[in-house]
């Protein structure tokens, strides 16, 4: 066991938890970077390449851009931090280009009209292409992370406990894979960046990995709330065959191009203009088309992008997919449905994919968690931001809003009053704990019931929910629970993969429960989530956000709570209203 | 749905002898890629299996194996009957097939692989104009094919920096905002040990020699 200790404890090494370690150690902080995959990695690694930077007319002060986010967002978003992250998005770019990563720009070297792209659900151009997508912003944050000497990281490195007492956290348990070590890692402040969950969909999902949730469950058990979990993104163009590559995304509305038309198996459109649509548009025209039995052999509907290929600005997307920034994604297609589909001269079999979690971690602006002492979160694993639905783009630009604010505000609360004194008998019993399960030998083998727990989430809590799937899914869930009690793992010491799996489905497994218990707390179609029971939206009733929390008992308890709308209300928002 | 054997290569840093291939038995279809065979295993067969994967998209490069001796992206690589599974060569070994980046990484350390600049800008986001080989550049994966796919580098030789090294360095050198002498970096990292040789290859297509190698040799004025 190694012990050492910290003013702040990173967890998450993607770009929000990069951003805050980077402003924290700015400010003084002795930051400890913890990352369960290398630093750099995550979903930040993959992403398309598009981040939003708004309005060029700064004296608008980002109230369109703040528009847009809660309207596409079907109101639940916590406005609060809408208003921030509006009003602060131009720092993006530059945030990240201080640390090495670099935005496209036009032929004078300036971030003009001529490069921003009008992306589903913006009402006006704002986002910014990034030359080298995801590998360009990974490599970038890395060079940041390596010119701050006082910045320790860990990568490899899974938590299996925060330590807390009486409210207050103290730091983290851990486990590296790499090296074997269980380390104790004793902190001031914590900040969770772990990022969403949408590998409790697999293999429904784009997502990497490592995106199990980690950081809700953490927080629901240092008794934190998160916020709206039902509300999951399924990005709309996803491949459904071969086997290996079902989920795999290969483009977004934005993507569809002036000419692009989405069908259902029979050739009929579904959804018009879908360009300009928002994702969780577009994704459930799928969804209820296919419910309707007009969906593909495969379960999916048609996008046919062939008309691109005469329409002038068609053309320019075209040229993207065949040789430009969204070349990778024509790939895909070509290993998966053949050269004619991916010079578009047949339809893509598409069906929506889990993406990006909007629900979340409640926090204030400052990236504060509510009502845990000394913790902080920034990044997908908080909530309250994109509301009902995410708008294209935003997520790379709260990456680096939500990490600066959060990484700021801890590091200006460490004082020197701060004590790093941990009763010796807790680290002991959650060492003990970890130590417990490496080398158990029970009836059941974990992946079994971790591949288990994602096939149930896809079929029973998925994209078409309705209360009777939901209680089977619970069902499921608590049978899942049972059973994780008596698994075998490996008493491996280097790179224990089953101890990864066990530590990853303990935190799944809450993550599972509490997208379920939201999503049947929901009873309307709001944003990504679609009831079969209860079609419409209904603001009379559910103009609510949906809270989990553990009672204190250590279940998990579900609440609506009334949306605060500060700002803006349904009636006021214009543009995309009904 | 068809039967065939495939071999994948084992290596216990706690056992006693330096790894050896293991037959399995995988059923797979006509698109099945090496990825899914590796998850197969290790979903019905054997969860002690260790290998990297993030994306299962080409995108982040952690999935990259050597496939008869060949690195590939596991996760679009078709798989074939008796294929040969290995971790990719030169690395130091964690546990089969995956190996440790941090050696690299560490002795990368002292060529100061970040951006230093001469001054801060005045005005941002600033005036920028990016040359095409630093957009190129900034997409490699990292996937480390390159440096195994080399006939000189391995990892305790601390005299050369292998193509990974190079495409690091030339990253920094393509860069408009950094002020440090790259070139003289690349010659300390060993360089000229490729003038004649046309060995490493990256599977993402950056084209090594064109931007990377020969630019680098150019400079110190040995033509290739």
């Amino acid at each position: 066991m190694i012990e050492t200790s910290c003013d702040l404890l990173c967890i998450g090494g993607g770009g929000a938890g990069i951003t805050a370690a980077i402003v924290a150690s700015e400010k003084g902080a002795d930051v400890i970077l913890l990352s369960k995959d290398h630093i750099g990695y995550g979903n930040t690694r993959i992403i398309g390449g598009i981040m939003a930077y708004g309005d060029l007319d700064a004296s608008r002060q980002g109230e369109d851009f703040f528009r847009d986010i809660v309207v596409g967002g079907d109101y639940l978003n916590n406005q609060k931090l809408c208003l921030a992250l509006a009003k602060e998005a131009h720092n993006a770019p530059v945030l990240l280009e201080r640390f090495g990563g670099m935005v496209k720009r036009d032929s004078k070297g300036k971030i003009s009209a001529d490069v921003l792209l009008q992306v589903g659900g913006h009402t006006s151009p704002r986002s910014m292409l990034l030359p080298s997508t995801g590998p360009g912003v990974g490599q970038g944050l890395r060079y940041g992370v390596a010119r701050r000497k006082s910045i320790r990281t860990l990568e490899k490195t899974i938590v299996f406990d925060l330590l807390k007492e009486g409210g207050k956290v103290l730091g983290a348990v851990c486990y590296q894979l790499t090296s074997g070590e269980i380390i104790v890692i004793k902190a001031k402040k914590t900040l969770l960046a772990t990022g969403g969950g949408g590998w409790i969909y697999y293999p429904h999902t784009d997502t990497s990995r490592v995106s199990t949730g980690d950081g809700f469950t953490l927080a629901l058990d240092a008794g934190a709330e998160l916020v709206d979990m039902e509300q999951v993104q399924y990005i709309p163009f996803a491949l459904t065959h071969p086997s290996g590559m079902v989920g795999i995304i290969v483009g977004e509305p934005m993507t569809a191009g002036p000419a692009g038309i989405l069908k259902n198996v029979h050739g009929k459109e579904i959804i018009s203009g879908v360009a300009l649509k928002t994702r969780s548009q577009v994704s459930n025209a799928i969804i209820l088309e296919a419910e309707k039995g007009n969906g593909t052999k495969y379960g999916g509907c048609l996008l046919d992008l062939k008309a691109n290929k005469e329409h002038p600005q068609g053309k320019i997307l075209y040229r993207h997919y065949a040789e430009g920034i969204f070349k990778c994604l024509n790939d895909l297609v070509k290993a998966a449905y053949g050269s004619a589909a991916a010079e578009w001269e047949e339809p893509w079999d598409v069906y929506p994919s889990a993406h990006y979690f909007m629900g979340g971690i409640v926090i204030n602006e400052w990236g504060e968690v509510e009502g845990v002492e000394n913790l902080y979160a920034c990044g997908e694993v908080t909530g309250g931001v994109h509301g009902g639905n995410r708008l294209g783009s935003v997520s790379m630009t709260e990456l680096f809003i939500f990490g600066k604010r959060a990484g700021e505000r801890a590091a200006g609360e460490i004082t020197g009053r701060d004590h790093l004194e941990v009763d010796k008998s807790l680290i002991d019993f959650q060492v003990e704990r970890l130590r417990g399960m490496i080398g158990k030998r029970g009836k059941h083998r974990v992946i079994e019931l971790k591949r288990k727990l994602q096939k149930t989430m896809w079929e029973k809590v998925g994209p078409a929910r309705e209360e009777e799937k939901l209680k089977e899914g619970l069902e499921i869930f608590s049978s899942i629970e049972e059973k994780f009690q008596d698994i075998t793992i490996s008493g491996a010491y280097k790179y224990n993969t089953e101890l990864l799996d066990a530590l990853e489905l303990r935190f799944m497994l809450p993550v599972a429960r509490s997208v379920a218990l939201s999503a049947l707390a929901r009873k309307e179609s709001r944003g990504a989530h679609i009831r079969l029971d209860y079609p419409e939206r209904d603001d009379r009733c559910w103009l609510k956000n949906i809270i989990v929390e553990r009672d204190l008992t250590g279940e998990l308890s579900v609440r609506a709570r009334p949306v605060e709308l500060t700002h803006l209300h349904p009636g006021t928002g214009s543009n995309s209203e009904k | 749905m068809e039967k065939i054997t495939v071999k994948v290569f084992r290596y216990d840093p706690e056992g006693e002898d330096n790894g050896k291939f293991e037959e399995f038995e995988v059923a797979v279809e006509e698109k099945s890629t090496v990825l899914e065979i590796l998850m197969q295993i290790y979903d019905t067969q054997d969860s002690s299996l260790a290998f990297n994967h993030g994306c299962r998209a080409k995108n982040c490069g952690l999935c990259v194996v050597n496939v008869n001796g060949h690195p590939r992206y596991a996760c679009i690589s078709k798989i074939t009957a008796n294929a040969e599974i290995s971790p990719l060569n030169h690395l130091p070994l964690i546990r089969d097939m995956v190996f440790d980046r941090a050696p690299f990484f560490d002795y990368l350390e002292r060529f100061k692989p970040y951006i230093v600049r001469e001054k801060d800008p005045d005005t941002e986001p600033e005036t920028l104009v990016q040359p095409p080989e630093h957009a190129r550049l900034m997409s490699c994966r990292e996937c480390f094919a390159c440096l195994s796919s080399c006939p000189r580098y391995g990892y305790q030789d601390e005299s050369f920096g292998g193509p990974l090294g190079f495409v690091k360095i030339a990253q920094l050198h393509y860069d408009v905002r950094d002020s440090l002498d790259r070139v003289s970096q690349a010659h300390k990292m060993g360089i000229l040990n490729c003038v004649d040789c046309s060995g490493c290859t990256c599977i993402s297509g950056i084209p090594l020699k064109q931007i990377v190698i020969k630019p680098f040799l150019g400079l110190l004025g040995k033509q290739q």
